[in-house]
């Protein structure tokens, strides 16, 4: 049975409660992310990083922040959405998403993607703020699990050329995370 | 350091109009927004579930 967003506690990372330091992912960036940067990006604001708890254990971690996308000035023929024009187009952003090494595969990563629409959806319903899409910029090695998700990639040569290449999805039409 | 997280690119060309045509093309149907209900309603039971943090070494 695949652990799922019902089976989790989502908290604030929090230093003193949780023990970040013995988390590990495999991956030295997510790792170091989790464990040194994310404190700082919540002291300037930049990104809050909420850790996903199971049985007592730390097993994942996702960074959310406000993103857009934009479209390019040659495009704004296309930019006519229902008779307004559009520009950009709020989004949140995963800046990181990582699952301890002993949880791999067991659908942690899927339930906190859940939590991320979730909460895209909960910015729009409880605080009157637009968001539409969810953007992540993916590891090559997790291109396909964004995909089975529902998550598009931009096919642009400059994107591709992307270490991490930036894919989206939209909550309003994206396939159902679950 | 962590790689600091990158910018999202401006969508041109090609994918900007895929983009604008999905958007164009989406609905919001009830049983979509049902389901965003749905998973926003667990998502605040995920935030308030009584921690069991304590009860292993992960958690202090």
């Amino acid at each position: 049975m695949p652990i799922t967003l019902s089976d989790l506690q989502i908290e604030e990372a929090d230093y003193q409660k949780h023990n970040i330091a013995a988390f590990d992912c495999t991956d030295p960036d997510l790792n170091e992310f989790l464990k040194i940067d994310c404190r700082v990006y919540k002291d300037q604001r930049l990104s809050h990083t909420k850790i996903a708890i199971y049985t007592g254990h730390v097993v994942g971690f996702i960074a959310l922040l406000a993103d857009s996308i934009s479209l390019i000035d040659e495009e704004r023929k296309w930019l006519i959405l229902k008779d307004i024009t559009v520009q950009q187009v709020p989004a949140l952003k995963v800046g990181r998403l990582g699952v301890h090494k002993d949880f791999h595969g067991q659908g942690i990563g899927r339930a906190l993607m859940q939590y991320s629409v979730a909460v895209a959806f909960r910015m729009n319903s409880e605080l009157s703020v637009g968001c539409r899409f969810i953007t992540v910029d993916a590891y090559t090695n997790s291109i396909s699990f964004y995909e089975r998700l529902g998550f598009i990639r931009s096919q642009h040569k400059v994107y591709k050329k992307r270490k991490y290449p930036n894919m989206y999805y939209d909550i309003v039409s994206g396939p159902p995370i679950g | 350091m962590a790689r600091p997280i990158e910018p999202t690119p401006v969508l041109k060309g090609k994918d900007a109009k895929v983009f604008l045509a999905r958007m164009k093309a989406a609905v919001m149907t009830p049983e979509r927004l049902r389901w965003l209900e749905s998973i926003a309603a667990e998502s605040k039971r995920a935030e308030n579930r009584k921690s069991t943090c304590g009860s292993t070494e992960s958690c202090r």
